[in-house]
C-alpha cells in the first residue's frame, strides 16, 4: 500500500504517540471529574466553603511542585488524548483520504496547547 | 443502505482476476448498530475533553495574570451557559472514563510483559475504581479548602 | 405439523462475466422452526435457483466457510437462526471484501496478510535433537490458547471500520495470529514480529471492539491487538535505546 510521506511519517511515529497517548487517557477521567466537580460546577453554584479557591490559595496550590508536575502532565496527555480519538472519529465517520493533514492538525494542536501550559505555569511563578 | 468502503480494501497485492465487485461497509456511522454508535461518540468525546482541558489552561493563564483576572474567571464560570456545559462534560467524560476503565483498559494488559506476570484480571476494575475514588476524594479536598 | 413459516429473502447476486455491479435478488423460502439461514441459501439454491453462488462446508462452525452479512451483520449463516430474524432477511458478501460472484468473497488479500505476520515458531537457535522436547506448561499455553482459536472465517474483518477505511491495515485475526506467537514460550521472533506488525499499521486500529464482538470463537482479536500496541511499543522504544545487532 502506497501511502504519501505525511502519512508515512506518522506511521513511523505512531508508537512515540500511542504509549503518552494511553497514559492521558488513563489520567484523563481519573481527575477531570473531580476537578469539573469543584471547580466548575461547585464554585459556581456556592458550594464551596469561603476562600477555597482564593487568589492566593489557588497560586499557592499552582505553585507546589507537586501540583506543577501534574498539571505539566495532565494537561498536555489530556490533550493528546482528545486530538488522538477525534483523528480516528474523522476516520470513522469520513475517511482516512486525508488523515495526514488532519493528524498533523490535531497534533499541532497538542503540542501548541502544552507548549501553552508550559508557558502558563512559568507565568504563576514569574508573577 | 450499504456504502462504499475504500476502493482497495482487502486487495490483494497479487490479483489474478479481471472483474470483481467494490468491497462495501455495512453502513455509514449512525446505521449499523447502537454499538457502534456508542463507540463513535467515544471518539467524538474528545470534543468535550479538548474543550474542558481549553478551560483549564485559561483558568491557569488567568491565574498567572493576577488576582482580577483570576477572579473574573471565577466569575465567567458562574454563566448559565458555562454551567450546562459542565455538567454535560461532567456527565460525558464520566461515561467516557467508566467505558475506558471498565470495558477497555483490561483488554489491553498482556499476560506477562518481559518476565513480569499480570495480576489476575478481576483485580483490575475494584482497582480502578478504588484509585479513581481516592483521586477524587483528595482533589474534592484539596479544592474544596479543606487540606491544605 | 404447521404450513411452513414463509420469509423473503434479499440477496446479493453478482456476476462478474454479465453485470457492471451487484444488484438484489427476492427469494420466498418455506423456513421450518430450527432453520439457520445456511439452510434457506441451500434450499434457494436446491428449489429455485442453481446459479446463486455461496461458501459453506462443515455445518457447525469450525470451518469458518460460510461467512456473510445477515440484515448487516457479519455472520457464520450456518449458525444463525432464523428465528431470530423477521419475515425479510438480507443476505449480503461479507462487509469490507471485494466480490468475485454473488455472495463469495475474494480471500486473497486476507492470506496475503497472514503470511505477513510470520505466524511460525521463530527459533535464534534450534535445539539439537539430543536436547529433548521442549516443554511447555499448561499455565504457558493458557496464554496464548484464545488466540490460537481463530477459524479464519473473516467476519473481524468485515465487522471492523478500519479495515473498510485503511487498506494498509493489517486487520484483526492477522494481528491475533501473530499475538499468538508472541506470547507462546518456544517463541524467540517477537521482535521481528513486532516489526511487522508495525509495518502493518498496527496503531490503526482504534479500538471499535467491533471485531470481537462478531467473533464467533471468543478469540478476542481486540484483546491481542491491544495488548500487541502495548508489546510493540515497548519493543520500539528499547529497539531506539539499545540498537539490536544482527538478527
Amino acid at each position: 500500500m502506497s501511502h504519501g510521506p505525511v502519512k508515512k511519517f506518522l506511521n513511523a511515529i505512531e508508537p512515540l504517540i500511542w504509549g503518552p497517548f494511553v497514559t492521558g487517557n488513563f489520567l484523563t477521567p481519573l481527575f477531570f471529574p473531580a476537578i469539573i466537580l469543584m471547580l466548575c460546577i461547585a464554585a459556581p453554584l456556592g458550594w464551596l466553603p469561603e476562600g477555597a479557591l482564593s487568589y492566593e490559595r489557588a497560586h499557592a496550590l499552582a505553585t507546589n511542585p507537586i501540583v506543577v508536575v501534574g498539571i505539566l502532565a495532565l494537561i498536555p496527555l489530556a490533550l493528546l488524548a482528545g486530538s488522538h480519538h477525534l483523528r480516528f472519529g474523522i476516520i470513522d465517520v469520513a475517511s482516512a483520504e486525508h488523515d495526514g493533514p488532519v493528524a498533523l492538525t490535531l497534533y499541532g494542536l497538542w503540542q501548541l496547547g502544552a507548549v501553552v501550559t508550559a508557558i502558563a505555569i512559568l507565568r504563576i511563578f514569574f508573577d | 443502505m450499504a456504502i462504499p468502503a475504500h476502493p482497495d480494501a482487502m486487495k490483494p497485492r497479487a490479483r489474478t482476476r479481471t472483474h470483481v465487485a467494490a468491497p462495501m461497509m455495512a453502513g455509514n456511522w449512525w446505521t449499523p448498530s447502537p454499538r457502534y454508535r456508542a463507540y463513535v461518540a467515544y471518539a467524538f468525546s474528545g470534543v468535550f475533553i479538548w474543550l474542558q482541558t481549553l478551560v483549564f489552561i485559561r483558568g491557569l493563564w488567568a491565574l498567572g495574570t493576577g488576582e482580577v483576572a483570576w477572579n473574573a474567571f471565577l466569575e465567567d464560570l458562574c454563566h448559565p451557559l458555562y454551567v450546562v456545559f459542565h455538567v454535560l462534560s461532567l456527565a460525558v467524560i464520566v461515561w467516557y472514563g467508566a467505558r475506558t476503565y471498565f470495558k477497555l483498559f483490561v483488554k489491553t494488559q498482556p499476560p506477562k510483559i518481559g518476565p513480569m506476570p499480570r495480576p489476575p484480571l478481576w483485580v483490575f476494575p475494584p482497582a480502578l475504581a478504588g484509585a479513581w475514588l481516592f483521586v477524587t476524594l483528595a482533589v474534592v479536598l484539596v479544592l474544596g479548602g479543606v487540606w491544605p | 405439523m404447521d404450513a411452513p413459516e414463509k420469509k423473503t429473502f434479499v440477496v446479493t447476486r453478482f456476476d462478474p462475466d454479465r453485470d457492471e455491479l451487484p444488484k438484489t435478488q427476492e427469494y420466498e423460502v418455506p423456513v421450518q422452526p430450527d432453520w439457520k439461514v445456511l439452510d434457506a441459501l441451500n434450499w434457494i439454491k436446491d428449489e429455485i435457483d442453481p446459479s446463486l453462488s455461496h461458501r459453506w462446508s462443515c455445518r457447525m462452525a469450525v470451518c469458518g466457510s460460510c461467512g456473510m452479512n445477515v440484515d448487516g451483520e457479519p455472520k457464520l449463516t450456518c449458525k444463525t437462526a432464523l428465528s431470530d430474524y423477521g419475515d425479510k432477511v438480507t443476505v449480503e458478501p461479507l462487509s469490507n471484501f471485494p466480490v468475485i460472484r454473488d455472495l463469495v468473497v475474494e480471500m486473497d488479500g486476507f492470506m496475503e496478510r497472514f503470511q505477513a505476520v510470520k505466524p511460525w515458531i521463530i527459533r535464534a537457535k534450534e535445539l539439537a535433537v539430543e536436547e529433548g522436547a521442549t516443554r511447555q506448561s499448561p499455565e504457558e499455553l493458557s496464554h496464548f490458547k484464545q488466540f490460537s482459536m481463530c477459524i479464519n472465517c473473516m467476519l473481524c474483518y468485515a465487522a471492523c471500520p478500519v479495515v473498510g477505511k485503511e487498506p494498509g491495515f493489517l486487520g484483526p485475526a492477522a494481528i491475533a495470529l501473530a499475538h499468538r506467537y508472541n506470547l507462546d514460550t518456544r517463541d524467540q521472533g517477537q521482535a521481528e514480529r513486532l516489526a511487522a506488525l508495525r509495518e502493518g499499521e498496527l496503531y490503526n486500529c482504534s479500538y471499535a471492539n467491533e471485531c470481537s464482538e462478531v467473533c464467533p470463537k471468543n478469540v478476542d482479536p481486540s484483546g491481542a491487538i491491544q495488548q500487541s500496541k502495548l508489546l510493540s511499543t515497548i519493543d520500539w522504544v528499547q529497539g531506539l535505546v539499545l540498537p539490536r545487532t544482527g538478527k
